[in-house]
């Protein structure tokens, strides 16, 4: 009786046990259910915004050459064949470049995959033909990934479906990880008992997972090897099936599982690791190269092919033999496979950015804008304003041309720093950016080295001297020494770079020479406060203090801001605010943000446009004359050298017509360098230009400017063939009312009306200020119609007088 | 049609030619003296000899009367016109400028196109990228200004737009763009409520409007 009533208790306290049991684990369970479903369902990954360059455009009349073209498709990591049977893949044959792109999805619109017959001019492309017509003529290529915005977990990965997937990956990861994943229900009773047994006893750590397990594990626990831990991995994998389909389950792993590092950066999922080791889109991968991708699932830092290349090998025939063994290849394209080398890429571009320096610039402006889990965990798109052209092309000449200076003279310049900014100057992109030499360390010169300028300022002294219209370009200016006082300073005497006076000297000469006695005494007529007032219109928002030697150049800048000053002289006094941005799109494509023209007229057309003369004069024949040995004149650039005190800081300043470019040599603690900007700084901007498409600086002639011959000696109006006649731009209220008689007789001694009523307008202007920049008609745009529809009504309010809305004339509307 | 004032410039900068047509110059010098005129400038005052109106008979005449004819040219009607008190510059040939403004690039004119029909169909921010990237080929391409301008009105960005006509304005190249450039100009200042810029917008227009 008692045993039959111990027995009774003892069975309901197993009872109880087992209920309690059972209710625990439907308990516990259920949590894991939850927690399963929410991150399965949730937001799986935190994906960094990806920076990309700016897509190269393919047009009739693109101002590319071959070489460029060549370029960007080797930075894209396409593969020169004889076919270009695949995405990925190019044919050059004579000047025309066959190209088969990869297509991309810029989120507002796609472009397709599709070939293109691309025939090359000398410095353009001459014709486009595709195998996808485009509405606007227009085929883009996808652009380079500059880099990522990191986590704090530095995981980085590109998301893809298993759709796009391509079937022998999944087939080789199946037959090497798991052969039975199509018919267990997540868990391998005999690989788990083997995994208990094995950690229980002491052995060998062993596998066995299946792929469900191998997800949860990576997807939701810690990688502790505890039975806890696998009892969990177990459970949670047997509710991934449940509520998961088999696909689901496959495109989770294919994003989530590890394949390597990069520093600090884990590279997670197939799409990314494609593009780590070989520099390819997972779709273009061949099939021994897919079949290395699986292998490294058991051990990405053991067969890292870089480090132990002959381990990576054997690991991706074991693959390749798994293939065969279950029939998924056949013994063909086995041995096809596994005489092929491993073909991974000489050094890793996906993870570090192949562009730091311009990154650096890009993620301080969206620090301003973004929050920071916005931009390391949204997946955003930002597409940027790099040219990876120019950008290789500074990148490259920077680095030796700096090693060649630094060979010169190793004492004084070893470990000489520099920087490097380049913009389109008629828009205000960024096009590329270096911020020093050697490997990026966060500090960038381009943005952070703010150092004195020296001599770049002087366009401000004499723009404000052609703009008050007292001085023209060859108004005779005074190089005398000069000291200057007052203020509670003692006194300043400025002196030239060659210790002389030079007397009196033309004004745009004087530029040219960089002369500083000239450039101050026209500096303090013109008054310190209107230099500071055109300093602020060039873009420069520093506090300046109003000290003399400002105007020497002592004040502080960036190879940046000295850039934004820059641009505005190279787009006529116009200012476009400098952005490296184009647009910021979400992870489903949306348009978040749009960076559009911004601009500015910041200085007078018409003195700006004497000053570019000017500036080109200094290359012509000034401080950037050696440039012409190495670039054709015919480019007729413009720009200036700057050089500081005791030589501590080398610049150089310049433009084309598509590029403004700014150089700065120096040593980060400041010691001299002993090179002036000419010197140093020169012969950089020159490599870096030459090796661009350069177009010749022809800055459009405001109306209030005029050509004309001028007498230098006396600065009376002259014609062509007088001595000492030169040709000039002015501005309209300047030109000289008196002619020499050489002139006088030139201009007007064969002609009967030299005052005729044909000649002067109602404004006693002569007429030919309208008609002598005349285009040919076939480049002239249509002129007003009077068409109704031609016309936009303007939701405004009514004019005064008439009552009715404004209506504008849209001469532009013509056009096509 | 005898230009007397032509004469009287080379009187007074070549006297030796004042010899040669001495009394016609001294009629001109009577007139208009080349005392107020400065050394090496034309004198302010000129003679025009002007056609007289035709003669026609009378209607009352008889017709039966031998008449004789009037000379064709009666007395010249003597007129005066100011003119420069300084030499207006002379002629010389401006520098011509390949203006890149799209208009050798076919795509350039669809991306146009494209534009317009986003204009129109209100799509203002599609419309602004497409233009941008218009003026990223055509940098100098007056068009695209004006389209952009256009659009900022519509968005009712009056700095923007003013910046954008400016621009426009630069590189344009007729009386009729520009007058079309200031009348944007002249909206986007009712949008910044900047009376002063609307009395100047108005002031080009009156003046480029005489000139077509």
């Amino acid at each position: 009786m008692k045993f039959s009533r111990g027995f009774a208790f003892i069975s309901l306290i197993i009872v109880l046990l087992l209920i309690v049991g059972f209710v625990a684990l439907g308990i516990y369970t259920i949590r894991l259910d939850n927690v399963v479903r929410a991150k399965f369902e949730g937001k799986r990954w935190e994906i960094p915004a990806k920076v990309f360059a700016r897509p190269l455009e393919v047009f009739n009349g693109a101002h590319i050459t071959k070489a460029n073209l060549t370029q960007e498709l080797k930075l894209l990591n396409y593969k020169k064949s004889d076919a270009y049977q695949s995405p990925g893949t190019y044919v050059e044959k004579g000047n025309v470049t066959y190209i088969h792109t990869r297509g991309f999805d810029f989120g507002d619109s796609n472009e397709p995959e599709q070939v293109l017959e691309v025939t090359m001019g000398q410095n353009q492309v001459l014709d486009v033909r595709s195998t996808k017509q485009t509405g606007t003529g227009i085929a883009r290529l996808e652009p380079i990934t500059v880099g990522g915005i990191y986590p704090r977990h530095n995981e980085d990965r590109v998301l893809i479906q298993l759709a796009k997937v391509p079937q022998p990956l999944i087939d080789a990861l199946i037959a090497t990880e798991d052969r039975q994943f199509y018919f267990h229900k997540g868990v391998s009773p005999r690989g788990l008992a083997r995994a208990i047994v094995s950690n229980i006893s002491g052995g060998a750590r062993q596998g066995g997972s299946t792929l469900t397990q191998q997800l949860v594990k990576n997807f939701y626990l810690t990688p502790e090897r505890t039975i806890k831990r696998k009892a969990n991995e177990a459970l949670m994998a047997i509710l991934v099936e449940l509520h998961y389909s088999k696909n689901d389950i496959l495109e989770a792993y294919l994003n989530e599982v590890n394949l390597g590092q990069n520093g600090n950066h884990s590279i997670n999922g197939f799409g990314l690791a494609s593009q780590f080791y070989f520099g390819q889109p997972l779709r273009e991968l061949k099939l021994h190269q897919m079949a290395f991708l699986v292998g490294l699932v058991k051990g990405p830092s053991l067969y890292n092919p870089w480090r132990n290349p002959e381990l990576a090998l054997e690991r991706r025939n074991t693959v390749l033999h798994n293939m065969l063994v279950t029939g998924k290849i056949d013994q063909k394209e086995y041995d096809d496979a596994i005489n092929t080398k491993l073909n991974v890429i000489k050094k890793p571009t996906a993870g570090r950015s192949l562009f730091p320096d311009f990154l650096d610039v890009v993620r301080r402006q969206l620090k301003e804008e973004y929050q920071e889990a916005d931009l390391t965990g949204e997946g955003l798109r930002i597409f940027t304003t790099l040219d990876p052209i120019v950008q290789t092309s500074a990148t490259d000449a920077f680095d030796s041309t700096l090693n060649q200076l630094i060979k010169q003279n190793p004492k004084k310049l070893s470990g000489m720093q520099g920087a490097v900014t380049i913009a389109n100057p008629e828009n205000g992109e960024l096009l590329a950016v270096v911020g020093g030499s050697g490997l990026f360390t966060g500090f960038n010169r381009a943005v952070d080295a703010k150092r004195q300028v020296g001599s770049l300022l002087k366009p401000i002294v004499y723009y404000n001297a052609l703009q008050s219209q007292r001085y023209s370009l060859i108004s005779p200016i005074s190089d005398e020494p000069i000291t200057i006082n007052g203020m509670g300073m003692k006194d300043w005497s400025p002196k030239n770079y060659d210790g002389r006076s030079h007397g009196i000297v033309p004004l745009s000469y004087a530029l040219a020479h960089s002369y500083n006695l000239a450039t101050v005494r026209l500096g303090w007529e013109m008054g310190i406060p209107s230099f500071i007032n055109t300093m602020h219109s060039l873009g420069i928002e520093d506090d300046i203090k109003p000290y003399p030697a400002i105007l020497l150049g002592a004040v502080n800048l960036s190879p940046m801001q000295v850039l934004g000053m820059y641009q505005v002289y190279a787009a006529n006094g116009f200012r476009y605010a400098p952005r490296s941005i184009r647009s910021v799109v979400d992870s489903k494509g949306n348009p978040l943000q749009r960076y559009g023209l911004n601009v500015r007229q910041s200085l007078d057309p018409g003195a700006v446009y004497l000053l570019n003369n000017a500036l080109q004069q200094v290359m012509s024949s000034g401080t950037g004359a050696s440039a012409y040995r190495t670039l054709p004149a015919s480019l007729k650039l413009a720009g200036k050298s700057g050089t500081t005190n005791d030589a501590r800081d080398s610049w150089f300043a310049g433009y084309s017509g598509n590029y403004v470019a700014v150089v700065w040599l120096g040593h980060d603690d400041n010691r001299p360098i002993g090179l002036t900007g000419s010197g140093g700084a020169l012969p950089i901007w020159v490599n870096i230009m030459k090796q661009l498409n350069l177009t010749p600086v022809e800055p459009i002639q405001p109306s209030n400017v005029q050509w004309q011959w001028i007498d230098q000696a006396s600065g009376k109006l002259s014609a062509q063939g007088c001595p000492g006649a030169t040709y000039i731009p002015m501005l309209s209220g300047t030109i000289p009312s008196e002619a020499t008689d050489c002139g006088m007789m030139a201009i007007y001694g064969n002609q009967s009306a030299p005052y005729g009523d044909s000649q002067v307008d109602e404004f006693g202007e002569p007429i030919y200020q309208q008609y002598a920049r005349r285009l040919p008609e076939t480049r002239r745009l249509p002129e007003p119609s009077n068409d109704a529809q031609a016309s936009i009504t303007l939701e405004l309010p009514p004019d005064k007088e008439t009552g009715r809305p404004p209506v504008v004339k849209r001469f532009w509307s013509g056009e096509n | 049609m005898i230009r007397a004032y032509e004469m009287m410039n080379h009187t007074c900068v070549k006297p030796q030619l004042l010899l040669k047509s001495a009394p016609l110059a001294l009629a001109v010098i009577f007139l208009g003296g080349c005392q107020a005129t400065p050394r090496n400038t034309p004198a302010l005052t000129t003679v025009i000899t002007t056609r007289p109106a035709d003669i026609t008979p009378p209607s009352n005449i008889e017709s039966d009367v031998k008449r004789t004819p009037l000379p064709e040219y009666a007395e010249p009607a003597i007129t005066t016109k100011k003119l420069p008190s300084k030499i207006p510059p002379p002629h010389v040939v401006q520098p011509k400028v390949n203006l890149r403004d799209g208009s050798n690039i076919p795509a350039f004119g669809m991306l146009i196109e494209k534009a317009q029909q986003q204009v129109q169909a209100n799509q203002l921010d599609a419309a602004e990228q497409t233009l941008i990237q218009a003026q990223r080929m055509a940098p100098q391409s007056a068009t695209v200004y004006a389209y952009l301008s256009e659009v900022a009105i519509k968005k009712r960005q009056g700095s923007n737009a003013e910046a954008m006509a400016r621009k426009g304005l630069m590189l344009s190249n007729s009386a009729k763009q520009k007058y079309a450039f200031w009348q944007l100009i002249s909206i986007s200042a009712e949008l910044q409520n900047n009376a002063a810029l609307a009395g100047q917008a108005k002031s080009q227009m009156q003046q480029l409007a005489k000139q077509f």
